[in-house]
């Protein structure tokens, strides 16, 4: 399986990923890019403050870009008048 | 064929005998076990979920992990096992895995067949009891681990990851607790603590940045215990180790 890395950069700086991950495609490497923007995005709601300023790089071995995942890609944000309070559920 | 392996019984062992006194008879019933060794290569499975197991899996040298597994493939890590632990003694009285076991990395273990086990017990009713407690302190630290993957930042279930493991290393005599081997990887680390491995890459470099921990190939050094530990909120009574250790733990 190809060999891939997810480096971050945000408003802390540059994080380089050493040891990367195998997984069997792009699409995939795409699919665990974006969970783990989901997962630090979370954190940061619950601190109170999300920063959707960042991106994360995905690279092979040799350095090469193959993808480049803005954070605001990686989630959808609802802002505006609240929403119809007679529709149930969450604001779709 | 099955052999009796006393040295690396000796680890499981000492084990028991933070939790329990033992009696010499009771002592050489357990480094007579009969067992056998297999050596695992880093990621395979020991045990699967659902397997019906006739043995325990002792872990002599490297790391194993106990885990659960979602439907898409996603895993969650319930425990770490180091040297001299058995991954799943309670498979005893339990004999269908409601849990795998993986080697994290290359990893030697003996299998001790739960008829040793089930023999030695009811030879020596203190030994059923050291084996009892040796559960609950694996019950103990996985109950830990609810809380801390239940209401920690990342940073702080990372740090208490670390504290625990230095603890349990030094307890086994495998190292110091503010420097150990540790051979794992985000990945790994990221499917223990309910994270990604991007999200444990970035809070581990935060945490390098600190100045709290640094990774030197297979080993974690841990700069500052104190402060780590209060990151942490790390109190090592849940390794539920007898006084006098539990002493030098907190000494």
């Amino acid at each position: 399986m190809p060999h891939y890395f997810f480096h971050v950069r945000n408003r802390f700086g540059y994080v380089e990923d050493e040891e990367g991950s195998e997984l069997p495609d792009l699409e995939a490497a795409r699919a665990r890019a974006i969970d783990g923007v989901r997962s630090m995005l979370s954190e940061e709601a619950r601190a109170g403050e999300i920063d959707l300023r960042g991106r994360i790089e995905v690279r092979d071995p040799a350095g090469a870009l193959l993808l480049t995942i803005p954070f605001a890609e990686a989630v959808t944000v609802h802002t505006g008048p609240p929403a119809d309070g007679s529709k149930p559920g969450i604001a779709a | 064929m099955t052999h009796s392996n006393q040295k690396p019984l000796s680890l499981f062992l000492g084990r028991l005998l933070r939790r329990s006194e033992l009696a010499q008879a009771e002592r050489q019933a357990v480094l007579g076990l009969k067992s056998q060794v297999a050596q695992v290569r880093a990621h395979r499975d020991i045990v699967l979920l659902g397997d019906q197991v006739n043995s325990c899996c002792l872990v002599v040298d490297g790391l194993a992990a106990r885990f659960d597994q979602l439907a898409d493939g996603r895993r969650q890590l319930t425990a770490l096992h180091i040297p001299g632990d058995i991954c799943d003694l309670q498979s005893v009285v339990a004999p269908v895995a409601s849990w795998g076991i993986e080697a994290l990395t290359t990893t030697t273990v003996l299998h001790v067949p739960h008829a040793e086990l089930k023999r030695v017990a009811s030879e020596h009713p203190g030994l059923a009891l050291a084996f009892w407690r040796d559960t609950i302190a694996d019950a103990s630290i996985l109950a830990k681990w609810v809380v801390n993957l239940g209401r920690k930042s990342a940073q702080s279930r990372i740090a208490h990851l670390l504290c625990e493991m230095g603890v349990r290393m030094e307890q086994a005599g495998l190292g110091r607790r503010a420097a150990f081997a540790f051979d794992i990887t985000q990945n790994q680390l990221a499917d223990a603590m309910g994270l990604t491995a991007v999200h444990v890459n970035r809070t581990l470099q935060a945490m390098r940045g600190d100045a709290l921990v640094r990774f030197a190939g297979r080993t974690v050094e841990l700069h500052d215990w104190d402060r780590l530990a209060r990151i942490a909120e790390f109190d090592p009574a849940f390794l539920q180790v007898m006084r006098g250790e539990r002493e030098l733990v907190d000494a």
